[in-house]
């Protein structure tokens, strides 16, 4: 403040010498002044978040940096990864999806763009999504064991029937003594609230940009890059496509790809096993550990609060994620438990849900999809993250279904891959076509859905032998207390554009799969 | 500053990639201008917002000749100041938040009102002209030559204001002074 009062008085003296006669009361009038200056409040996060807003509308992502901070980078990369000694297990955290460099001006080096990007492209730009799905086994085999049922696949209706010399079909008593007796659960999903209400004729696609998110070309680093084995300079427009840095000891390995936008990090101590040596002589083993307990696992505020330590250490932008939550454990303990063999993770995840537009990103099971943080219950620490990707977007509009009727038909029988069992269609069936002897009544429990919203769920279009990650604005209906045997299931989703959901084929259905 | 200048040709050029550079500079300083004149958090907030929206759509408008990116930006936060007091039709000759009487009902943090009473004396009696300088001087720390090109005086008038007010607040503290003296004296 002194500083800044007598640079003021020299301004005064400077203009007019006569100031000097008065300097104790304007050193008083300019002191109350400096005292007097408001807290501004000025809040970074605000700061933060104007600039992915600004980012957002202008494409304002962060600049290369000068030839100098190359030379900076090289330096610090030199000192750390020296091939000549052999290499050095260094424990550099790339923060989320920055990489974090001193450079004299105080502006970072990004590897990746924090926050959200999204960039429009033309009608369709994207081509077909015809071949758009989710992971259909893992919803099939899931929702067919959790029926009670051991099903036999069954063939499609329209097929002609084999010829009569097949055997004649047994008798229910022959049958139970054949095959184990089962019952053939119909899940119906009933919604009961207020009518779903479709207008858009289109809707926007969004595909992750994977290669292209990387917005510093790493060329440079290459290039100045000393490892003395060989001459890096001599490949011509090399390009980095993946990183992995390793801590010693119990730490942590970190793997940057490049190509897919992607950082992960997990543990180098071992977990859920401890090595025991019988005596000097003989070696190591592996012994497991006593199992866990329910009361090993923290409660959720403090494994929230644990995951977020560790983001905030090492200084991973969460704008675009909402907070933690810790993902479902509990229900499938209490599941094991009631099949006669309980279970413990060892890990248990917190998954910040990725938002974009307002709209939480779902898988197909409705299971919010972000950054997921792996806490080890046993070591109390985390030992993983995953899915540190870079949020970088294409968005093309396409047609999208508004049929109502259609999408409630399709939530009824649990979405697009929701299994009916063919013994619940009337007439019954049996492989070949001939009426079925009557079998024990299908079992229909229903299933209350809640109110739907539209969210965007992350599906993969396979195209030319690539994956496009897309995100496909969907209608999701959440399920209300659902059975023990559907826990892993947290919505019916129902994608809205017209050609996926007109091209999914369910699971082989008592009625042909849904169209 | 050179650097700077290059920054915003590459802007001007479209690879608005550099503006990040120009953002990180600049947020702070335009926040803390626009607050020192709304005395509250989330106007400077959303006039900042303004701002930077403003310069990014007007970049190619920016002249090296004619002033400095810092007067550019500050004179686009000083006349985004300027239009908010304006929308409220009844405080048409409101330029600050010094001029905000009690009873009108603009939101103004707390806090800042409180600390602002010791000099709330010397700041009320000046013009908007007059308190704008001696606050971009003494607050915003900016040079004359920046403070000249922001309101669109020359230089040497914007440091003969400043001396001219200083000179006034000097001469209002020895009068109050004085007053003190006498009424000490006829206490006694």
């Amino acid at each position: 403040m002194q500083e800044k009062t007598q640079q003021i008085l020299q301004d005064l003296y400077n203009l007019d010498p006569h100031f000097k006669q008065h300097e104790e009361q304007l050193i008083r009038i300019i002191a109350k002044l400096l005292e007097s200056k408001p807290n501004t409040k000025f809040d970074q996060a605000f700061a933060e978040n104007l600039r992915y807003q600004l980012t957002q509308s202008m494409q304002m992502p962060v600049p290369k940096p000068a030839r100098e901070e190359i030379i900076s980078i090289r330096h610090q990369l030199v000192r750390r990864l020296s091939f000549a000694a052999g290499l050095v297990a260094v424990f550099l955290v790339i923060a989320a999806t920055t990489l974090y460099v001193n450079r004299q001006n105080g502006n970072q080096l990004s590897i990746f763009t924090p926050g959200i990007k999204i960039t429009s492209a033309g009608e369709r730009a994207f081509g077909e999504l015809d071949s758009a799905s989710v992971d259909k086994q893992t919803t099939e085999s899931s929702e067919k064991a959790n029926s009670e049922s051991k099903t036999e696949e069954v063939a499609k209706p329209e097929e002609p029937p084999l010829p009569s010399v097949f055997p004649p079909l047994p008798t229910p008593q022959e049958y139970s003594k054949i095959y184990p007796v089962y019952q053939p659960t119909y899940y119906k999903y009933v919604y009961k609230g207020d009518p779903l209400v479709l207008t858009e004729d289109k809707r926007p696609v969004l595909k992750r940009q994977k290669g292209d998110t990387v917005s510093y070309d790493l060329n440079g680093i290459l290039n100045n890059l000393g490892v003395g084995l060989i001459n890096l300079r001599s490949f011509n427009n090399s390009k980095l496509q993946s990183l992995t840095l390793s801590e010693e000891g119990n730490g942590y390995t970190l793997t940057l790809d490049a190509q897919n936008g992607s950082i992960n990090i997990y543990s180098n101590w071992p977990m859920g096993v401890a090595e025991t040596c019988s005596s000097n002589f003989a070696p190591c083993s592996p012994q497991p550990l006593t199992p866990l307990t329910p009361a090993d696992v923290p409660d959720d505020a403090t494994l929230v609060s644990m995951a977020d330590e560790f983001l905030a250490a090492h200084n991973v932008p969460l704008l675009a994620y909402a907070p933690g939550e810790v993902t479902e454990w509990r229900t499938y303990y209490e599941l094991s438990k009631k099949q006669g063999y309980p279970y413990l993770p060892e890990i248990v995840t917190v998954v910040y849900p990725l938002e974009i537009n307002d709209q939480v990103v779902l898988d197909e099971s409705g299971n919010k999809t972000g950054i997921m943080v792996g806490i080890d219950i046993r070591n109390k620490r985390v030992s993983s993250v995953y899915d540190l990707t870079a949020q970088s977007y294409q968005s093309s509009m396409y047609d999208a279904i508004k049929d109502v009727t259609k999408i409630m038909q399709i939530a009824e029988r649990g979405g697009v891959y929701g299994y009916f069992p063919p013994e619940c269609s009337s007439p019954p069936f049996t492989p070949d076509g001939r009426p079925a002897p009557p079998l024990p009544v299908c079992k229909v429990v229903e299933v209350e859905l809640g109110a739907p919203k539209v969210e965007l769920v992350k599906m993969w279009n396979y195209k030319d032998n690539q994956s496009q990650e897309l995100l496909i604005p969907s209608v999701v209906f959440p399920i209300n207390n659902p059975p023990a045997e559907l826990s892993y299931r947290k919505a019916v989703v129902i994608p809205l554009i017209k050609e996926i959901l007109e091209n999914q084929q369910g699971p082989y259905m008592g009625e042909r799969g849904m169209r | 500053m050179e650097n700077e200048l290059i920054v915003i040709q590459s802007c001007q050029q479209g690879d608005l990639q550099a503006f990040s550079v120009l953002y990180d500079a600049y947020v702070g300083k335009i926040y803390n201008f626009i607050y020192f004149r709304t005395h509250h958090k989330e106007t400077a907030e959303d006039l900042t917002q303004i701002t930077f929206t403003k310069a990014i759509a007007n970049i190619k408008s920016f002249n090296a000749d004619v002033g400095t990116f810092s007067a550019w930006i500050h004179r686009i936060a000083r006349n985004n100041v300027i239009d908010h007091y304006r929308t409220f039709k009844f405080t048409s000759d409101i330029l600050d938040a010094f001029d905000l009487s009690t009873n009108q009902n603009i939101e103004r943090d707390v806090d800042t009102v409180m600390k602002l009473e010791k000099v709330k004396d010397y700041l009320s009696k000046l013009s908007s002209d007059q308190r704008d300088i001696v606050i971009m001087r003494v607050w915003d720390n900016l040079s004359y030559r920046e403070i000249s090109q922001i309101i669109g005086k020359s230089e040497a008038a914007c440091k003969v204001s400043f001396s001219r007010i200083m000179h006034k607040m000097q001469q209002d503290s020895a009068f109050a002074a004085a007053l003190i003296l006498i009424f000490l004296t006829h206490s006694l």
